[in-house]
């Protein structure tokens, strides 16, 4: 044995300590690195020698700086983050959603429809006093504006959902090029056996960040980059990205799309695809329902409303829906009335009245539905296009935007009213609400301008209010869902809908977070950096690099003996 | 297992999120005394707590339907009674002075307290409720009786028209508010209802010729003479007219009569518009034709005391006990409006005593599933309280101490 032989050992025992201390200091510091993986050095026996007396040890060797984690648990890890994402993004729109319909209370739409319904109760009672007819404007301008609101907060929402995609888009491709660079990084460094610890770390971390945000497919290559692809596109292969864009639909909104070819992305999960649900299907069904409950008030309130007589008889009047072909029946969609479906066979009646309220003539236009049936055009005619033809003292047009208008001639006034058939409901025209949905719905102008227009009278006299306690009476007639149901039942099924919706999802996000907290737990399990594990290594390796240390002074001095006291007999 | 620093951290930290947001949830509970704050707090509950609301509302609206609709009959209550004491006065004022020991003196003096009596029940049946006469059909703003001379007779006109109107006072429940003025004290069956004229025809129209009469004889050309009161009017009939010229002819005679086809379309009636009168159409042969001939007298209040005045003025004691006759039939009518109106009131009354034990019912029951409870809110957010303080204080002292404390 050669006395140097010692020094070598030494040496390296030296080494490997102070090496683990180093690392074991890498790992305190980074304790709370987010994504970090403790690293080990990992010591091995250096290769013996053969003696003639056997193999001796020669000490220690550092055989590498592992990363400890377990790759299996970093994919779980990703799929479950997908959906959580996914669900944190539609329970935030949800619960938004649910902010603005501010039910149950005062404030919401069931309160503010019962408030309406009761004006028409109490017009009914005094229907000569001006101040019941400016309370029912009022409160119907109350619920018709917040009609307006919940329909423009809703759609303004869809907007917001915009947003938040770009953004994410945004995020995508900075994090597509985060991990193209590393992949580059990784490879440089990983030439032979080495492997970048802390570049893969960090890899992986921006993988976890994106599986947040979109769903993906990763596989490591074999010069250690990794392969990102969505629906079959890679997003990142090697150091090369594809870059994520996104162009609008008919309606406005954004679709994200490949800069290369413009075609859609394929997206299944993440954050991405909980605000494209949120955008797409569930606040759509929400604006439907509305827009179906704020249809049923228009339609139904103008029906019977058209039946009947206001104080005042009206001197002109235009229709408040518009005609695309005048040629068409009345009761086809062609005719492009919005509500061309309440039309039925039936009739309604045209009274024109002298300036002294003198009943001058009675007319009954007939109103036949079907092939062949009454177009806006017969309409015209029976009335006359001047005020000799037709019904004399009245003349009726379609201006150039499509609206029907109805003219006395001066000194002649005239009631339009007695509909059996929904044929003024459906051009407007002695209605109470104009507008097609929850966005449009409105209190008719003519009413807006004068209170005395509201057809509270069933016959025509002052103190007649049977029309608005037949008009009040539909708040319990089953209009909607196949008339199976109420207005209000319609509105309370569509806010239990929405309270399970927001629950399930609010459910969902926080099944999805035990998960995740479960899995980051086994991940912290085997990955994770104990600050009082790490000290118990510096104490270890301390003594060791001390004992190495004391047996390197004993080969010091061995030596020492050999070299300067042998030489002097 | 290992555990990571790290995994102290994240683990305090989110039992900590977990109870403070509990401690929240409670506090929202405590702070709002609601249980359902949005529909996802309930989501099965929300439908029925929406409609509960909305039939609270409603029963609120009935209710103040009840009060204004009570208020109308009660209005109409003290009407119709007083009207019931005058018309007694009036009866025993009739039977006091048809009696022989009558004489003209008393009985000029009796005619200016029944002329009295008239005013006061025509300003009875012109009562008000609100700025409403309650006795005009649907011309609440028409004063619906008018005393009036129509050629130096006294008659009382009805201003108004039959229109009933209807408040609803329950869901799907409607009632009658008004009583037509007409049917309570003037009558609207004062009339010469035409015998059935046997025209080819059947039924007769306004555009039927009178060629088609008495099974296609025809009418005889002449006049008919109409009295109604002190009005007469003359009508000239051609063979060729129609029933529509006849119509017209009577109804612009200006004698306030109105002559219309019978509902069956079998004949004529006419009719006088105003009470007090007597309506005759003298017999001839053309009359005869056309079915018309007969007199009519109006059974009805002002009819039967404008004739007692009568009476009495021309001092003739048949006139009088005629009268008085006739009034015990006009004073049941009255009653019988009287007792509707009790009735309504009633039914008003049970009504509002329903709604009112049904609202708070339903007040109850949206209660019960809106409200929280608040005993168990308070026991619950103490136990909160006391689950994060502890938590709080676990973790520091998990916290604080590392083996690195101890290496010195």
């Amino acid at each position: 044995m050669s006395g140097f032989a010692g020094l070598s050992i030494a040496m390296r025992a030296l080494r490997a300590a102070q090496m683990s201390m180093e690392v074991s200091g890498h790992n305190i510091a980074n304790a709370n690195t987010p994504g970090y993986s403790r690293q080990r050095v990992e010591l091995v026996e250096s290769l013996p020698d053969l003696t003639p007396w056997g193999v001796k040890g020669t000490g220690v060797e550092i055989s590498r700086i592992a990363r400890v984690r377990e790759e299996y648990l970093d994919l779980q890890l990703r799929n479950e983050t997908k959906l959580l994402g996914q669900w944190e993004e539609i329970e935030k729109f949800l619960s938004r959603l649910e902010l603005y319909f501010n039910e149950p209370s005062d404030e919401g739409l069931n309160n503010l429809m019962s408030e309406f319904w009761a004006r028409w109760q109490d017009l009914s009672l005094t229907p000569e006093e001006q101040t019941s007819r400016s309370n029912l404007l009022q409160q119907s301008d109350v619920l018709a504006n917040a009609f307006n609101t919940l329909y423009d907060k809703m759609q303004d929402l869809r907007y917001d959902a915009d947003e938040a995609i770009k953004s994410y888009i945004q995020e995508i491709n900075s994090l597509a090029q985060n991990i193209a660079s590393l992949n580059k990084q990784i490879r440089f460094y990983e030439v032979g056996d080495a492997v970048a610890n802390d570049l893969r770390d960090q890899r992986d971390e921006m993988l976890r960040e994106l599986s947040e945000l979109i769903d993906f497919n990763s596989e490591e290559q074999p010069d250690g980059t990794i392969l990102v692809s969505i629906g079959g596109v890679n997003l990142v292969n090697k150091v090369f990205t594809e870059e994520m864009s996104y162009r609008f639909n008919e309606e406005g909104h954004i679709v994200p799309i490949w800069k290369t070819n413009n075609a859609p992305v394929e997206i299944k999960a993440g954050k991405l695809k909980g605000v494209l649900d949120a955008r797409d299907n569930k606040i759509p069904t929400y604006i439907s329902r509305i827009n179906e409950i704020a249809r049923a008030i228009i339609s139904e309130v103008n029906k019977q409303h058209s039946k009947g007589w206001g104080l005042e008889a009206f001197s002109s009047l235009r229709s408040a829906y518009s005609i695309s072909d005048t040629g068409e029946e009345i009761s086809s969609s062609d005719s492009g009335l919005t509500f061309y479906n309440v039309v039925n066979d039936g009739d309604f009646v045209i009274t024109v009245n002298d300036d002294s309220g003198n009943t001058v003539s009675t007319d009954t236009v007939n109103i036949v539905t079907g092939a062949g049936g009454t177009t806006t055009d017969d309409i015209v005619s029976t009335i006359g296009s001047d005020f000799t033809s037709g019904i004399s003292h009245l003349r009726a047009y379609v201006d150039s935007d499509g609206y029907l208008n109805i003219e006395a001639e001066a000194g002649y006034r005239f009631f339009i009213n007695q509909d059996t058939s929904g044929a003024l409901a459906a051009l407007g025209l002695n209605t109470f609400f104009k507008g097609e949905d929850a966005g449009t719905i409105a209190v008719n102008d003519p009413i807006v301008e004068n209170v005395k227009f509201i057809a509270a009278s069933s016959s025509g006299e002052i103190g007649d209010g049977n029309n608005a306690v037949e008009i009040a009476q539909l708040k319990d007639a089953t209009l909607m869902d196949n008339e199976s149901a109420t207005i209000y039942d319609y509105y309370a099924s569509t806010l239990g809908v929405l309270g399970v919706d927001k629950k399930e999802s609010e459910n969902l996000k926080k099944g999805q977070e035990v998960l995740i907290t479960h899995i980051k737990n086994s991940i912290e399990d085997v990955s994770g950096v104990s600050l009082d594990e790490e000290a118990m290594n510096l104490l270890k390796f301390q003594h060791s690099y001390q004992a190495a240390a004391r047996f390197l002074g004993v080969i010091d001095e061995m030596l020492d003996t050999l070299i300067n006291e042998v030489g002097r007999r | 297992m290992r555990i990571s620093t790290n995994m102290v951290y994240e683990k305090a930290y989110r039992n900590l999120t977990l109870a403070f947001d509990r401690f929240i949830r409670l506090q929202e509970k405590m702070a709002t005394g609601k249980r359902i704050n949005r529909p996802s707090d309930a989501p099965a509950d929300v439908p029925q707590d929406l409609l509960y609301r909305k039939e609270i509302k409603d029963s609120q609206e009935y209710q103040s339907i009840i009060n204004h609709a009570s208020s109308w009959m009660s209005v109409a209550d003290t009407s119709l009674s007083n009207v019931v004491q005058l018309l007694n006065n009036a009866k025993a004022i009739a039977l006091q002075q048809g009696s022989d020991s009558a004489d003209e003196q008393t009985r000029m003096s009796a005619a200016l307290q029944v002329d009295s009596l008239i005013s006061q029940i025509v300003q009875l049946a012109n009562t008000r409720h609100g700025n409403r006469y309650i006795f005009s059909g649907y011309k609440t703003r028409t004063q619906p009786f008018s005393r009036e001379l129509v050629a130096g007779k006294e008659v009382v006109r009805y201003n108004g028209d039959d229109g009933v109107m209807f408040i609803e006072i329950g869901k799907g429940v409607k009632m009658q508010l008004n009583q037509i003025g007409k049917d309570i004290f003037s009558n609207p069956d004062t009339e010469i209802q035409g015998a059935n004229v046997n025209s080819t025809s059947s039924p007769i129209t306004e555009s039927t010729p009178l060629s088609t009469f008495n099974g296609g004889s025809g009418v005889n050309a002449g006049t008919v003479t109409i009295h109604n009161g002190n009005q007469t009017a003359v009508i000239t009939v051609n063979a060729t007219d129609t029933v529509g010229d006849i119509l017209q002819a009577i109804n612009n005679a200006g004698i306030n009569v109105e002559a219309e086809i019978n509902q069956d379309g079998t004949g004529i009636n006419i009719r006088s518009l105003v009470s007090g009168t007597e309506l005759r159409v003298e017999d001839n042969q053309t009359a005869r034709d056309l079915g018309i001939v007969g007199v009519a007298e109006s059974e009805d209040i002002f009819g039967v005391l404008l004739r007692l005045k009568d009476g009495l003025e021309s001092n003739d004691s048949n006139k009088i006990l005629k009268a008085a006759n006739q009034i015990d039939s006009v004073l049941d009518k009255a009653l019988q409006a009287w007792v509707e109106v009790g009735t309504r009131a009633k039914r008003l009354e049970m009504t509002r005593t329903k709604l009112g034990s049904e609202t708070i019912n339903t007040t109850e029951l949206l209660s019960e599933i809106e409200d929280a409870d608040m005993a168990d809110v308070t026991v619950k957010l103490a136990k909160e309280q006391n689950i994060y303080q502890s938590l709080l204080k676990s973790i520091t002292t998990i916290i604080q101490p590392s083996l690195l404390d101890f290496l010195k």
